[in-house]
């Protein structure tokens, strides 16, 4: 890992598999995607009715807020760059198992989707038991269990006993 | 009020009451710790089976499950980081730090002590204020709650962290969030990208992930095998000991919730958010809360649970409902042929009293249960990690989709999980985005409306004396650690100044 002496802009360490980088870094990519988060609000808020431009209308507010939010993220984004440049401050940001995290979210970026097309109950086995796997539970009658259990839970709590409904 | 009480007490001595009473404070338990299902949900789902009841039966059934539910969802906030309930967001900042260095027994019992007695003191000053109170609750204007909301906002240096501008951004970042829908006074659609935006991002799904969605990513990241040590808890008296250092912060939780349960609208969110802040303010170390501080949790649960019986004064009094959960109990009186509001103290004297009763006799019953529990609940902490990060996960997306009906929300759910993720990384936490969210509309619209009504003059914010006092403090609580900040700068470089050889550490 990384140290603060000899500190790398990213380190990707084979022993542990985790994803280190400089906090610099980090304010850099995050203060460049929420000015344009912010520059999207704005430039978007002139098409917004406006009643006339008269006095406070539909579009001041979200422009108001857009024009700070893009004030704050520049200056995280210079804060992070004039740093990076710099002798490292010794903060450093790290994302232990990359791969494991990554594969989360694809689980869940795809749970809504497979949900709308196959339903509840086969889109909730499927996430779920990948979803154990993916955080180490890898024996796989624990897993049937597991999954059997929840799903019988659905049935039983939101279906049978709340009467909510699951496509 | 001898007469009212006489007549409650007698309705009491059914079977049938009590039977309401003990089964509302369980379903309230489950309904509160399953996340995405709110009082007032639980509440509307409970409304078709009350329709054969006695109307003494009906409404202490339905406000036993509120009272249970607004605690219960520490539950889950405190084992999981899943609030169950909104306003449980702010007992996960420490709760679920205190779960993760095997305190969860305790974090478990403080919530539910700090609420029975918030709860308590906040139903006897109920009984004894109902009509004083009402007052106080119809002078607030769309001016008093522009004032209320920037109030709130200014809290945002006590959740923001270590970092004012990074609890800034993460301020502004909710507040363009709430911007999305129907503007608020014309009607007019703004970065309504689909249908489904309509109505702005939906609240709770957005709750779910940014605090429970983005703690499954981060559990992810170490291997799935771990079980949290677990510290054993002392015995039942000694449980009631561990409260004895709040009693100050118990107190005073207790009156801002009741008092912000009082105003329609405010909320147990904002009674949260505005208790735990006063206590950080007040604390010999501040520096702890959300590392995990104790009184954090005691802070946040007593003022939500004292807000309940506070948001219950201007229904009985007026027929106002302030907030989903009364709006659906004045429903279900309305089903009953009862309707709220000041003859309900003559015509139906029974009613009132039966409700001040249920919250008196049930809170005993939900401690004992809650103590109870709580041994058992922090059996959950043993369970491995592996297992606890795939349950979380699923009960988080079945719980979304059951609050709404909507897949969308299932999407919108996993959106804020991964940018509350990505966020955490650079030190933006998620507690000032779902302050912004509570409370950017509120601001928006009521500023909005001010304007309206006052012709586009904004001196009607200073004029109005509720309002002024208001943003007067607003603008001290923001000004404040902006202060603070520069002199701490200023005397570390006067140190420096002084030891030039000794390099000191760049504050971030």
């Amino acid at each position: 890992m990384a140290t603060q002496h000899d500190e790398p802009t990213v380190d990707i360490s084979a022993e542990h598999k985790d994803l280190t980088f400089r906090l610099e870094l980090g304010d850099a990519l995050a203060g460049a995607a929420l000015l344009a988060f912010a520059v999207t609000f704005w430039v978007l808020g002139a098409d917004i009715d406006d009643g006339g431009g008269y006095g406070v209308g539909a579009a001041t507010f979200p422009r108001g807020i857009a024009l700070l939010l893009g004030i704050g993220a520049l200056v995280l984004l210079a804060n992070g760059l004039v740093h990076l440049f710099g002798p490292p401050s010794g903060h450093l940001v790290t994302i232990g198992r990359p791969l494991h995290v990554i594969a989360g979210m694809g689980l869940m970026l795809a749970f809504a989707p497979a949900m709308r097309h196959l339903g509840y109950y086969p889109t909730m086995g499927v996430f779920l038991a990948a979803l154990l796997w993916v955080a180490d539970c890898r024996r796989p009658l624990h897993i049937l269990a597991y999954v059997a259990g929840f799903l019988l839970f659905s049935k039983i709590v939101f279906e049978m006993i709340l009467s909510i409904p699951l496509p | 009020m001898i007469d009212g009480f006489l007549a409650g007490l007698s309705a009491f001595s059914s079977w049938q009451v009590m039977a309401g009473l003990l089964g509302g404070v369980v379903i309230g338990y489950v309904v509160g710790a399953l996340p995405g299902l709110s009082a007032g949900v639980g509440m509307a789902l409970l409304i078709p089976f009350t329709f054969g009841l006695d109307p003494v039966v009906s409404v202490v059934m339905l406000v036993s499950l509120y009272m249970a539910s607004e605690y219960s969802g520490a539950i889950p906030a405190i084992l999981m980081n899943t609030p169950g309930e909104p306003s449980s967001a702010i007992t996960a900042l420490d709760g679920y730090p205190m779960r993760e260095r095997g305190e969860a027994g305790e974090a478990l019992t403080l919530s539910i002590l700090g609420s029975a007695v918030g709860s308590i003191i906040s139903t006897l000053l109920l009984i004894f204020t109902v009509m004083w109170m009402t007052k106080i609750a119809l002078a607030f204007g769309p001016t008093e709650y522009f004032a209320l909301a920037v109030l709130g906002l200014s809290l945002i240096s006590t959740l923001a962290g270590h970092s004012i501008l990074r609890g800034f951004i993460a301020l502004l970042f909710g507040l363009l969030l709430t911007t999305v829908g129907a503007d608020p006074v014309d009607g007019v659609m703004r970065y309504v990208f689909t249908d489904n935006l309509l109505g702005g991002f939906p609240f709770i799904a957005a709750l779910i992930g940014l605090f429970a969605l983005s703690e499954v990513l981060r559990m992810l990241e170490s291997p799935g095998d771990r079980v949290t040590p677990l510290k054993e808890l002392p015995g039942l008296t000694a449980q009631f000991g561990l409260l004895k250092p709040h009693a100050g912060n118990l107190v005073r939780s207790t009156f801002i919730g009741y008092i912000l349960g009082v105003i329609p609208g405010a909320g147990a969110t904002i009674a949260s958010i505005t208790a735990y802040s006063v206590q950080k303010r007040l604390s010999k170390s501040p520096e702890t809360f959300g590392k995990g501080n104790p009184e954090g949790v005691v802070a946040a649960e007593t003022a939500n649970n004292a807000c309940m019986p506070g948001a219950l004064a201007p229904m009985l009094a007026l027929g106002i409902p302030g907030k989903a959960s009364t709006a659906v109990l004045v429903g279900a009186l309305a089903i009953q042929g009862v309707r709220p509001g000041p003859l309900i103290f003559t015509q139906h004297p029974e009613i009132p009293y039966s409700i001040y009763i249920a919250l008196l006799v049930g809170m005993p019953f939900m401690v004992l249960l809650g103590l109870f529990g709580s041994r058992l609940w922090v059996r959950l902490t043993t369970i491995p990690a592996s297992v606890v990060t795939g349950i979380v996960a699923a009960t988080c997306l079945l719980g979304t989709y059951s609050e709404s009906n909507d897949i969308f929300a299932i999407g919108v759910a996993v959106g804020f999980g991964i940018v509350g993720y990505l966020l955490s990384k650079v030190d933006i936490e998620p507690a000032p985005i779902v302050l912004a969210l509570v409370l950017g509309y509120m601001m928006e619209s009521n500023f909005r409306r001010s304007l309206v009504m006052s012709g586009d003059d904004m001196g009607v914010f200073l004029r109005e004396p509720i309002s002024a006092i208001c943003l007067v403090l607003a603008a001290v609580i923001f000004v404040a650690p902006l202060i603070q900040n520069l002199l701490t700068w200023r005397r570390r470089r006067g140190e420096r100044d002084i030891r030039p050889g000794v390099e000191t550490e760049v504050s971030r």
